[in-house]
């Protein structure tokens, strides 16, 4: 006949290991999930932007991003924007973005809203390729 | 529903500090030696089952009750999914489920009826029971008034010691009493076990008195806040309640323990009797502890005095300006102002001035509105002064409209002090809160001056064109650098123009923010304590305080050697100050 206090061990044992076993196990593997969830969408968000900058007539593996913005200064081969949050690439900022060779210009001024797309592999290599009034 | 909430709060607070004060005191009284203390043993037991019971339910009606008021209405408490939701969903419901999986365990073991003659197999019973007991009381902390207020462990780690000594004294009261009761029936003298018991759970007792008074303390200070909390907020009239009748507790309590040595002592002749008054003191104690277990549930259910609306009592209160002394007073006097210390606001306040107070007080007001906290200007203003002809203004503003104006009155205070803010940075003397205000952009998402606190210090450039162009293109031009000083420059023209960065001109390029949009609010403010028309730039430290204030017309247009100089005092400042309050006091 077991002993009341062999099963006290026993009932604290298995709250112990119940307890540490269920963050051990189930509470790391929650954290691997989050994460693995977090790299799911951005992998997810990053084949969209692939497909919208396929979809525009870029190369393989370049993706497109889209910004809101004021301009604040404007040369012929670069704007200065000051943008909201770019989903992707940028938080919000006041960043100089190239812009591309045969993207249609429009006449742009500093103070303008502007609605505008970037393409590129990375923030490196991105090139404003469209623009519109916000 | 409020009411069931508290009636089941009550009884699941009460059944769950007795069960560990039951389990404590068999601890302390060891295994009992004789038939006689057996069967007080069991009647402990017994009525410890019968308390896990009565937690375990009264738990379901409180977590019943909690679903409805989370969710607005009565008829969830009888929903099972919604009930589902707030356990699953919710902090308090995940703790309610860890301290009811421990009552489960703790009603299983108990009803699990083994042999505990072995000494060693008694102490593990009774020790696992008081492990259990004492776990599911503490981790109630985990989900009241103390663990909402603060992401910090220590507010409910104080609740947890607090808790877990109540449980300790208050809990071991009734089952000491039946104790003593029994034990002193039969014969002249006492069981030297109910003796032996009753002393050291007189010192256990005296000990866990001082535990309580400290985390009680500590926990009135975290949750009261201070005596407008405890004299004007339900919850500080609960605590008063508690205090109250805590005394007669703690009378009893010094009554019993003074009859101690009668009880023990070989010479003092028949000391039963005195066990059976020492027992009836112990019963009262435990009815009023009761009692005190129903204030400390109300407590519960009410909202903690620090973020309450305290209504002062009294006609005067003590002022702790730079002289403290004792000023009138009125019901609103700690209240709490509900609109922040906007420059939106203060706007709206000063056209209400004007309009209304204007024609009687001037443009300038008696030194004393400076020491009279908000809510004594909120209740001055909603009620008047007849004796002094000041009209009541409660029926013709709306509550909002008076909080406007008690904000504009600060600013135009604050403007009005003979200390005054000049070009050159006083360091460690900040005094002058910046108002808040919106800095919108365009169509960009808007920010507030706010947002900088604790980041970035501020300059806050007050123009107008073409008068102040010559320091615009300074400033463009040295952005980078103040950038990197630690500085955001906000530009405020003094219209709204959805084309103000376009006037500002293309080279060098403005990459600072300039505001397009509610300009007259900010500028009607900032003239407060920069006033003409002339250009003028306020810096604002990381703190959110007024520090430096340039103006064109007195001592020139600043320029950008002087402003860093400035700057750079103020990064080298060692004591920065707190961080000013968002509302007016």
């Amino acid at each position: 006949m077991i002993r009341v206090w062999q099963v006290v061990l026993l009932l604290n044992l298995s709250l112990a290991l119940g307890v540490g076993f269920g963050y051990g196990v189930w509470g790391q593997r929650l954290t691997v999930l989050d994460g693995e969830i977090t790299a799911l969408e951005a992998q997810m968000d990053q084949l969209t932007r692939e497909r919208d900058a396929r979809l525009a007539g870029a190369g393989a593996g370049q993706q497109q991003w889209e910004g809101h913005g004021i301009v604040r200064a404007a040369y012929p081969k670069l704007l200065l924007i000051t943008h909201e949050d770019i989903a992707g690439l940028l938080p919000a900022r006041t960043t100089g973005f190239p812009v591309a060779d045969l993207a249609p210009r429009r006449a742009v001024h500093p103070g303008d809203a502007i609605r505008f797309w970037l393409q590129g592999t990375s923030y490196d290599n991105a090139v404003l390729v469209k623009m519109e009034a916000w | 529903m409020t009411v069931l909430l508290f009636g089941a709060l009550w009884v699941h607070i009460a059944a769950s500090v007795l069960l560990t004060g039951a389990f404590s005191v068999l601890l302390l009284a060891g295994p009992p030696p004789n038939p006689g203390m057996r069967r007080w043993e069991q009647r402990v037991l017994s009525w410890a089952r019968r308390l896990v019971a009565i937690a375990l339910l009264s738990g379901f009606v409180w977590l019943a009750s909690r679903t409805a008021e989370f969710e607005g209405r009565p008829g969830a408490a009888l929903e099972v999914p919604a009930i589902w939701h707030a356990m699953t969903e919710t902090w308090p419901g995940q703790v309610w489920m860890a301290r009811h999986g421990l009552l489960v365990i703790l009603a299983a073991f108990l009803l699990l009826d083994g042999d505990v003659s072995a000494r060693r197999d008694w102490f593990a019973a009774r020790g696992e029971a008081f492990l259990l007991a004492a776990l599911a009381l503490i981790f109630l902390a985990g989900s009241g008034h103390a663990a909402a207020i603060s992401d910090s462990l220590w507010p409910p780690a104080v609740d947890m010691v607090h808790l877990l000594g109540a449980g300790i004294w208050v809990g071991g009261l009734p089952p000491l009493a039946l104790l003593l009761y029994g034990a002193s029936c039969d014969g002249t003298t006492p069981d030297l076990y109910a003796v032996r018991t009753m002393r050291r759970f007189s010192r256990v007792a005296l000990c866990t008195v001082l535990v309580l008074a400290g985390s009680g303390i500590a926990a009135a200070w975290l949750l009261v806040g201070g005596m407008a909390g405890l004299v004007g907020t339900t919850h500080g009239h609960l605590l008063l309640a508690k205090l109250a009748v805590l005394v007669p507790v703690l009378l009893l309590a010094a009554a019993s323990r003074a009859r101690l040595p009668a009880l023990s002592d070989p010479n003092a002749g028949s000391s039963s009797p005195t066990a059976r008054r020492m027992a009836l003191f112990i019963a009262f104690e435990a009815l009023l502890v009761l009692v005190l277990l129903g204030l400390a549930a109300a407590m519960t259910v009410t909202t903690p005095g620090t973020h309450g609306d305290p209504v002062w009592p009294w006609p005067y209160r003590l002022s702790l300006g730079a002289s403290p002394e004792i000023v009138e007073a009125y019901p609103t006097s700690f209240a709490r102002p509900p609109i922040t210390y906007h420059a939106g606001s203060i706007k709206q306040g000063m056209a209400l001035y004007t309009s209304h107070c204007e024609s009687c007080h001037g443009a300038l007001l008696a030194p004393q509105t400076t020491r009279r906290s908000a809510g004594d200007l909120f209740w001055l203003i909603t009620h008047g002064r007849v004796e002094r002809g000041m009209p009541e203004f409660g029926s013709n503003l709306q509550e909002a409209e008076r909080w406007h104006l008690i904000n504009a009155l600060r600013a135009m205070s604050a403007a009005a002090d003979p200390r005054r803010i000049g070009p050159k940075v006083d360091v460690d003397n900040a005094w002058l809160a910046a108002p808040d205000f919106t800095i919108t952009v365009g169509p960009l998402t808007p920010k507030a001056l706010s947002d900088y606190r604790g980041q970035r210090m501020v300059l806050l450039v007050l123009y107008d064109l073409p008068g102040s162009r010559d320091r615009m293109t300074d400033l463009a031009r040295h952005y980078g650098l103040l950038s990197v000083l630690g500085v955001e420059v906000v530009a405020v023209p003094s219209r709204s123009s959805p084309n103000a960065i376009a006037e500002l001109g293309a080279s060098p390029p403005v990459l600072f923010p300039v505001v397009t949009d509610s300009n007259e609010d900010i500028a009607a403010t900032y003239r407060l304590f920069a006033p003409g028309a002339a250009h003028a730039e306020v810096l604002i430290d990381r703190q959110g305080y007024i520090r430096a204030i340039w103006r064109s017309d007195i001592s020139g247009m600043p320029d950008a050697a002087e402003v860093q100089a400035q700057v750079e005092i103020l990064n080298a400042e060692k004591a920065p100050p707190p961080l000013p309050d968002d509302h007016v006091h």
